[in-house]
Parts: structure tokens; C-alpha cells; sequence
């Protein structure tokens, strides 16, 4: 025999200061933890998704990052015509020679300097990155001062608007564009004309160079191909999602980290209250449990009961955390990726796994919490009945 | 015995249940002298415990004066009420109320702990209201570990430890066997003739009743005197 | 304090209860000290930073270097009285490649001579300045590395490719509280002939020693107006701005931080709040025994909430000896990215405080019920 349900939530509701006491506190614990996931999250999603699977980027062996990286103009003439690039809607190679260097400019309001990506772009350009689209304005006229600045910046940077003018290098830049691409981290940087940033910042050479793979399995031979052509060993190939994944990787690692250290103390907080109101809630009804052995439930059916109570105490508590998480869904903020050294735009990213986690984390706490008053339940003998309280 | 020590003049005491106002007594006069010792008898519901808060001060009347050792108390604020009802009145409950993490001889002692005593003369003080009511040698058991008769001595010396001259006692035997009842009812008789306490005690039973000196009766609101048929 | 006894008593009643919630407050503190450690160890370098330094870095980005031979001018500027340069190097330990730690190719001696807070031996110092390929581990560094004076260290450049071998001459130590002891140096020479002719004779930034520390607004106008109209424009400021500069790239973690930290604080009141109602509520019949004896609502609400200061304070003490314990010392394993991680005792100061104060936020609703509670209602309620 179990013991019907009802029995349950009619002591929850009974004792329903504790009950919101305690449900709150493990509300809070999974606030928290899912706030915390979401940063992780916004950030990995904006990083990690500006690669794609069927393109290729190339650097100098042994670079980190594009910074970090030089292809010379031998190399781009070279790595346009391997056989693994595809070819562009009007039969060139899809391929894009990227010189890429990090600015400081002033954040909007106070002027607060900042640093930002700004990547000088030849070749196939727009054909290759073929998820750019345009928010307002045009793209830059290839050759001209003229820039364009990702949506994430509008708002953040100065000057970063249509028709805007960005000093640099003794230059004006005319922002003429503004756009969008995929919510990835190109939305925080600023692209123009390649040759004449070159000449501007006074470079000899690319950083990267991105091709769009013919075959995009191609992308497991790229090691092999590298290493086996002379004229391309200072050169090493990655497929583009798997770089920005591995890019991410660090800063989201640590914000997960941080996520599972704060959460897990906080747990043992609400545990603790939790434990403390489950056994004064045994305590109350030890009567009652006597009771309930007496009429032939098993000690079997009590733990359950009272566990399963605790459980539901636990789910009512996630879910309102899940809600109270949500407000922070979609808050734009910003940090700086170490791997470029460039700020990056986000925002907080909730996601149905990320609810399923946090409500997992709460049914965990509960259990916790719940196990031990309900063994003390079980283990009451049935004379307790019969005991003066 | 002589002086009145207890006065309770047109006392009225109403309850308000969910709006409705419910008399429970009704222009009530009593008087108690010192060295009494009266047993307050009547049906459930006709107001003795609330007479007996009254007279301690527990509670207030809705109209009426009550005195009590030369004090109108019924007109007393509560920080004082509090004082004086330390230094004058012991109470005796049917369900003991002693503080079960405390032992016995820690629940005497804490009405001394409102005195200016310090606790060499407090800890002798319980000691020898532990010895009055003859649990001397339980002094360090804790409640749970002593009987019913046991638990309503214990209180019983924590009602005089303090030395009041009234005690209030709302049925003091209501919750323990004949034999217990006994001993308490022996024990609340010494009190009376050696050591001159007024007691006023609430009760059903008529063994307790047949105890004390004066019996009265409350029902509906209307104090009479003398014994009923039980 | 004679009413100490029956609060204990009272404590002992359920030593399980009494347990657990000290247990949830110690570590809601432990929790909440690790939160400001974190916060501090962010603004640690530039707490540190010495008030009598400037750093000159390329205008336009961190990222670009400045020609050597800026030196020679900004030597001759009003008020400098000392002059080094570094580079960052940015290569990675293979052999670990988890440990992040910060390797700079500096000019060696007046390096050590205007960072007096690197305190090394004189046979170290020594070895290290006469040899080409020689290098300086910072203490905490060496014990995580696993490396002692004479081992070789091998770097893989990503900056500047290749295989950089280098020879452990030298431990220093941190000289004053907070100074960084996870970092790399070497020579700036031996970096610099291995480069290509392009990009020779570059540094990355240039530090000067101050004669006069007041001036060092006055000083950095004057050193960037040397080079206004160069190919490469400078831009100077004080060491503490640098590494603010550092800090603020991390977007709004004080916020983020503090945000969680009231969150934690907030939990504590609900756990401490819910322990004490709960007690209050089964202790109604006492405390209408204690008002009939005659105990005054002011000593009912006083007892009250001395017992719940006593739980928080315990908890509170708890928690702050298990964060100086556990985080005190150690920020070794955060080290490589956040060095000066450590739980202060101003930090375990604030987390006693708040302890106190949440506990007397919780226990206070029950102890004023329990203050207005009227002995005769109380009794009844059995």
C-alpha cells in the first residue's frame, strides 16, 4: 500500500511558512545557478558559433590566435588554388585574406577605452561568410576608407553608427554599414578594405586566411595536408567552428567552474534547510506515522511518503527558480575574449537544457534533504502512536 | 486570616470570536482572604480559568476592577504587571509547563533568575524549595525522566521558590493517576496550614475539592457558594 | 550573564537542528568570503602597483609594439629618473598546457632595479644577468611548474614561433604582500636576435621610475607629446591605471559578483529565518510559562534573539576559519589567472558581520511574536 499523494501536499500546506521558506531557498540556489550557467552560456554560443563547419581557417603554424598570426602575400596567392576551396557563385575560389588587428576606441558613454577587433578583408569576402547580412546601410567599397561595424557595437562603442567617423592611424573611417551574423562574435568587430588598412596600419601581411571547404570533410585531412606539402608547412589548418570552439573554451570553462562552486555551496545552504524542515515535520507528525504503522502501511511506504514530499517540495522550488532566472535571459553584456584580446558582446543565454539542469539540481537538493528525516520516519516504532506528545 | 487579599468588583470579560462578542463573565464580585485555601469548581466553558488569569494577572477584564494584595492590577501596565506577578503569585498547571531542556532543579531556579540574587543563594533557594516538595535527590533529572507526580512536584516548587503569598493552581491533579493526585493534594494541604500560602485552585475533582477549605462554584457567569451532588 | 545557561539549554535541544544551521550559515559565509577573494584578487595587481611607475604602450593597441629607440627619449624627459622595457612573450608550457602564467622578455637589469618588489638572492641575480638564455621563475610559478633552479624550460612560442629554450637561473620571491609571483622573465636580447630583421628592436612596453611621484600626470603628457606625431603614437599612464585598465576588460564581474554574493546572503536569512520560526512555533507553551512566572516581554524577546545571534555567530565564525583555512594561503590553483587570490582578514571581518546581522534579521520576527505573545493565549494553545 502507498500512501495517496494528497496526504503529502495537505502537510506541505499545513506547514506552509516553512514549506515557502524552504522552497524558497532552493528557488534561490537555482536562480543562481542557472544566472550564472546563462553567462557561460551567452558566451560560449557567441564565440563558438562564429565558425562553421565547412569552412577552413588558416594561420601560421603554431599561432594561437589570428593576432598572433602572419600569412604573407605568397601564401594567399598559394592557398586560393588547393584543390579543397570551393568555388564562389561566380566561379572564384570561396576564399578571403583577413589582416586583423586589435584597437583601442572609447566605449559609449564616458569614453572609457576599450579594445576592438578590426579585420581588413580581401578576396571572396562576401560569398565565403555568406551569414552576414545587412542591418542598415551598405557593405564598404572595397578600396575606400569606409568601414562597416557589427550590430553588437551600435550603442556600445563611439562613433560606431551609420555615418559615423572612427579616427584611427591618422585616418577618418566613414561607418557605412552596419550588420548582423548570426549573434556570433563578428557582430564585434569593425571590417573594411584589406590593402587599404594594410597601407593605414602600416602591415605587410594578412593574419588569416578563410576558405570554404569544397568537401566539407575535407576538414579531418587538413592536418595531413599541411604537414605533407612543403610549401605549406609554416601553415596550419583548422576547421573554423572547431577554432572558435576551442577559442571559447577557457573563459567559458572558468564561468562553468565558478557556476558549480557557488551552486553547490549554495545547495548545501538550502539542504540544510531543507533537512531542518523535513525532520521537524516527522517530529510533528510522529503521532501520526504511528498511526499509519499501526493500520498497516510499511515502513517502506513511509519513507517513500515522506521523501517523495520532500521531492515535491524541491519541484515546486526549481520551478520557481526557473522562473526567477528568467528575467535575466537575453541581458546584453560584454568581456573580453583573452584568446584575441578583443571585447566581445553577449548576452545571458537560457536554454530548455540549461531549466533541466537547474530543475535536476533541485530534485538532487531535495533528495538530499529529504533522505534522512525520512529514514527517521520509517524507523519510528508504532508505539509512537500511542506516545504522549 | 482576616484581611481580603483578592477583590474582583463588577468584572466583565467578553471574547471576541470572529466578530461576535461572547460574555464568559458577567459583573462578577469575589473576594479570597489570606490564608484561604478555595477550590474553584464548574462546568467546562464557565470561565474558571479565565477567572483564575485574572486574578494573576494573565489577563485583563472588559469592565471591573480586580485587586489583589492592596494592587489594582486590572489597571497595571504590562512591564509591571510582569514584575509583580514574579514577586507575588505562583502558578500551578494541569499539563506541568516545565522547560524540558532544563533540569529539575534549573526550572525552580528560573523565577529566581528575575531577583538580584546571585547564584550561590538562587541555586540554595531551589534547593530547598526541591526539598519542600521532596524530590530533593532528582534535583539534576531533566522532565522527561520524572513521572507525572513526579513533573507536577518539580512545578509545584518552582511556584514557591520565590516565596508568593498567592498561588494559583488551574487543576492541578487533572492529569495524574489517584495515587499522584494524592501526594499532590497532600502536598498543596501543607503549603495551606504550615506555611500559610492563599491558594486558589481550579478544579474537576472532587477528591481535590474536598482539599481545600471553601469550595465555590462558577456557572454561567454566577459565583455561588458551598458543594454540589457530583 | 545568567540567562546564559537556559539559551545554551535551549541550543542543546535539538543538536541536530542546531548543527545543520550552523553548518548552512558557516558555509553561505565560506561561499560569500570566496566571492569578495575573488573581487579582490581582480583589483589585486592594482592595489599593488607601485605609485612611482608609468607604462608607455603603443597608442593605438596593446598589441602593437613601440620602436626600442623611443628609450633614448623618453629618458631625457623631465622626471624620469629610471627607464626598462618588456615585451610580452605569450608562449605555452607544453608540458602543461593548463597553467596560464605571464612570460615577459625584459631588460634585465634595470628591470630588477625598478621592481624592487621581485626580491632575489645575489648568487640568482647574477647567474641570471650573465647568462643569454637564462630565466626567472616567480615562486608560487616554480612549485606548480615543478621546475628548480638549473632545469631547463622549453616554451612554445605563438607569438613569435618556434621552440624557446630557456635555463632556470633564478626563484624570486614577492617582497610585499600581493606582488605577482607567477610570472616568467627572461632576456629581451634573447629575443630579439632570434627575430626576423622586420620586427627587431621592438618592445612592447616601456616603464619609467618617477623621481617625483606627484607629478606623474604632468610627466605622461609630457612623454606622449614626444612622440604625437611619430609613426607610432605613444600613450601613458600611472601602473595602478594599466592594470585597472586590466580589470575592467572583464566587463561588469563587481556587479555580477556582488549580485550572487546578496543572493547567497539572501539564502542565509531564508535557512536562519525558517530554523528559528520553526523553533518559536513549537515553543509557544514555554514561552507563555516564562511570562507567567513573570519574565517581562523585553527579557522573552532579548533571549530570544541572543539565541539566534549565538547560532549565526558560530556559523559565521565557522565559515570565515574554513575560508582563511581553505583559501587563505592557496590561491594556488586559481593562481596562473588571478594571482593575489586570498581570503583577507578584512574579507573574514565583513563575513562575521554579516553572519551577526542576518542572524538578528531572522531571529527578530519570532522574538517580538514571542515578545507580544500573551502568556494566557500561549497556554491555551496546547
Amino acid at each position: 500500500m502507498a500512501l495517496p499523494l494528497a496526504y503529502n501536499l495537505r502537510s506541505l500546506f499545513l506547514r506552509r511558512t516553512a514549506t515557502l521558506m524552504t522552497g524558497a531557498g532552493i528557488a534561490c540556489v537555482v536562480a543562481v545557478f542557472i544566472s550564472v550557467m546563462a553567462l557561460a552560456e551567452g558566451f560560449r554560443a557567441a564565440v563558438a558559433t562564429t565558425g562553421r563547419p565547412d569552412r577552413a581557417l588558416i594561420l601560421r603554424d603554431g599561432s594561437t590566435a589570428e593576432i598572433n598570426s602572419a600569412i604573407d602575400r605568397g601564401a594567399w596567392d598559394l592557398l586560393r588554388t588547393l584543390p579543397l576551396v570551393a568555388l564562389g557563385p561566380a566561379g572564384r575560389p570561396l576564399a578571403a585574406a583577413d589582416m586583423v588587428l586589435v584597437l583601442n576606441h572609447g566605449k559609449i558613454p564616458d569614453g572609457t577605452p576599450t579594445n576592438v577587433t578590426v579585420r581588413g578583408m580581401a578576396g571572396e569576402y562576401r560569398a565565403l561568410r555568406a551569414e552576414v547580412r545587412l542591418v542598415e546601410g551598405a557593405w564598404f567599397t572595397p578600396g575606400s576608407a569606409e568601414v562597416m561595424v557589427g550590430r553588437a557595437l551600435v550603442g556600445r562603442l563611439q562613433d560606431c553608427r551609420v555615418g559615423g567617423m572612427i579616427r584611427q592611424a591618422g585616418r577618418d573611417w566613414t561607418v557605412v554599414g552596419v550588420f548582423s551574423a548570426g549573434g556570433s562574435a563578428f557582430e564585434s568587430e569593425i571590417w573594411g578594405a584589406a590593402e587599404v588598412m594594410l597601407d593605414a596600419f602600416e602591415r605587410k601581411v594578412f593574419q588569416s586566411v578563410t576558405v570554404g571547404l569544397r568537401v566539407p570533410g575535407d576538414a579531418e585531412a587538413l592536418a595531413e595536408l599541411f604537414a605533407g606539402d612543403v610549401r605549406l608547412k609554416t601553415l596550419e589548418g583548422t576547421r573554423e567552428d572547431r577554432y572558435y570552439e576551442a577559442q571559447s573554451g577557457m573563459l567559458t570553462g572558468l564561468i562553468r567552474g565558478l557556476g558549480v562552486f557557488i551552486g553547490v555551496l549554495m545547495a548545501i545552504g538550502a539542504v540544510v534547510g531543507a533537512m531542518n524542515t523535513m525532520y521537524a515535520a516527522v517530529a510533528g507528525r510522529r503521532r501520526e506515522i504511528g498511526t499509519l504503522l499501526a493500520m498497516g502501511f510499511s515502513p517502506g511506504a513511509i519513507f517513500f511518503s515522506f521523501l517523495l514530499e520532500s521531492l515535491l517540495l524541491a519541484l515546486a522550488g526549481s520551478l520557481l527558480g526557473c522562473l526567477l532566472s528568467l528575467p535575466v535571459n537575453g541581458i546584453a553584456t560584454g568581456t573580453t575574449n583573452w584568446a584575441t584580446f578583443s571585447e566581445v558582446a553577449f548576452a545571458f543565454k537560457i536554454t530548455p537544457s540549461l531549466f533541466l539542469t537547474g530543475i535536476l539540481f533541485g530534485l538532487v537538493m531535495g533528495v538530499l534533504g529529504g533522505a534522512l528525516p525520512a529514514l527517521r520516519a520509517a524507523r519510528l516504532p508504532a508505539a509512537a502512536a500511542l506516545t504522549r506528545l | 486570616m482576616g484581611d481580603v487579599i483578592v477583590a474582583l468588583s463588577g468584572v466583565d470579560k467578553f471574547y471576541d470570536r470572529r466578530g461576535q462578542s461572547v460574555p464568559v463573565l458577567e459583573k462578577l464580585d469575589m473576594e479570597v482572604e489570606r490564608g484561604d485555601f478555595i477550590a474553584l469548581m464548574g462546568p467546562s466553558g464557565s470561565g474558571k480559568t479565565t477567572l483564575l488569569n485574572l486574578v494573576g494577572g494573565l489577563d485583563e477584564p472588559s469592565a471591573g476592577r480586580v485587586t489583589v494584595l492592596g494592587e489594582e492590577i486590572s489597571a497595571l501596565g504590562a512591564r509591571a504587571l510582569a514584575a509583580w506577578r514574579a514577586r507575588h503569585i505562583g502558578f500551578i498547571f494541569q499539563f506541568y509547563h516545565l522547560i524540558p531542556v532544563l533540569t529539575a532543579s534549573q526550572n525552580v531556579e528560573l523565577p529566581l533568575l528575575l531577583t538580584r540574587l546571585r547564584r550561590r543563594e538562587r541555586r540554595r533557594r531551589a534547593a530547598l524549595a526541591l526539598e519542600i516538595v521532596g524530590l530533593a535527590d532528582r534535583a539534576g533529572h531533566r522532565p522527561g525522566e520524572l513521572s507525572g507526580g513526579q513533573q507536577q512536584r518539580v512545578a509545584i516548587a518552582r511556584a514557591v521558590v520565590s516565596d508568593p503569598e498567592l498561588l494559583l493552581a488551574d487543576e492541578p491533579t487533572g492529569d495524574l493517576d489517584a495515587r499522584s493526585a494524592h501526594d499532590i493534594l497532600d502536598l498543596m494541604k501543607a503549603l495551606h496550614a504550615q506555611h500559610g500560602k492563599t491558594i486558589l485552585m481550579v478544579t474537576h475533582d472532587p477528591r481535590a475539592a474536598a482539599a481545600a477549605r471553601r469550595v465555590l462554584h462558577l456557572d454561567k457567569g454566577v459565583l455561588e457558594e458551598g458543594v454540589r451532588a457530583p | 550573564m545568567r540567562y546564559l545557561g537556559f539559551v545554551l539549554a535551549n541550543l542543546r535541544r535539538s543538536r541536530l537542528r542546531t548543527a545543520l544551521t550552523v553548518l548552512g550559515i558557516a558555509v553561505a559565509i565560506l561561499l560569500f568570503c570566496s566571492l569578495e577573494a575573488l573581487l579582490f584578487a581582480f583589483r589585486a595587481g592594482a592595489d599593488v602597483a607601485d605609485a612611482s611607475r608609468l607604462v608607455t604602450r603603443n597608442k593605438v593597441s596593446l598589441v602593437q609594439p613601440l620602436p626600442l629607440a623611443y628609450r633614448d627619449r623618453i629618458a631625457r624627459v623631465d622626471n624620469v629618473k629610471d627607464l626598462t622595457y618588456a615585451n610580452w612573450f605569450g608562449g605555452v608550457y607544453e608540458a602543461r598546457r593548463e597553467e596560464f602564467f605571464g612570460q615577459f622578455a625584459v631588460e634585465a637589469e634595470s628591470y630588477l632595479r625598478i621592481h624592487p618588489e621581485y626580491r632575489l638572492g645575489e648568487e640568482a641575480r647574477a647567474a641570471f644577468l650573465r647568462e643569454r638564455n637564462a630565466c626567472l621563475l616567480g615562486r608560487k610559478l616554480a612549485a606548480r611548474l615543478g621546475k628548480r633552479e638549473g632545469e631547463m624550460l622549453v616554451l612554445k612560442g605563438s607569438i613569435f614561433s618556434g621552440q624557446w629554450e630557456f635555463v632556470v637561473r633564478g626563484i624570486y620571491d614577492g617582497a610585499v604582500d600581493g606582488a605577482n609571483e607567477n610570472q616568467m622573465f627572461f632576456h629581451w636580447a634573447y629575443l630579439d636576435e632570434a627575430r626576423d630583421a622586420a620586427r627587431k628592436g621592438q618592445v612592447g612596453i616601456l616603464i619609467t621610475q618617477l623621481a617625483d611621484p606627484s607629478r606623474a600626470a604632468a610627466t605622461s603628457v609630457a612623454i606622449d607629446a614626444q612622440f604625437e606625431s611619430s609613426a607610432a603614437a605613444t600613450r601613458t599612464e600611472t601602473e595602478r591605471a594599466y592594470r585597472l585598465g586590466f580589470f575592467s576588460m572583464y566587463g561588469n564581474v563587481t556587479f555580477l559578483l556582488r549580485a550572487i554574493g546578496a543572493a547567497v546572503v539572501f539564502t542565509i536569512l531564508l535557512v536562519g529565518a525558517n530554523t528559528m520560526m520553526m523553533s518559536a512555533r513549537e515553543r509557544t507553551a514555554e514561552v507563555g510559562t516564562l511570562k507567567t512566572i513573570g519574565f517581562p516581554d523585553r527579557t522573552v524577546f532579548l533571549l530570544a534573539m541572543a539565541e539566534a545571534a549565538l547560532i549565526s555567530v558560530v556559523g559565521g565564525a565557522l565559515g570565515c576559519a574554513l575560508a582563511l583555512q581553505l583559501l587563505g594561503g592557496a590561491g594556488n590553483f586559481l593562481g596562473g589567472i588571478f594571482p593575489g587570490f586570498r581570503v583577507s582578514l578584512a574579507t573574514a571581518s565583513i563575513g562575521m558581520a554579516l553572519a551577526l546581522a542576518t542572524g538578528l534579521l531572522s531571529g527578530f520576527v519570532p522574538a517580538w511574536s514571542a515578545a507580544r505573545l500573551r502568556a494566557a493565549d500561549a497556554l491555551r494553545r496546547i
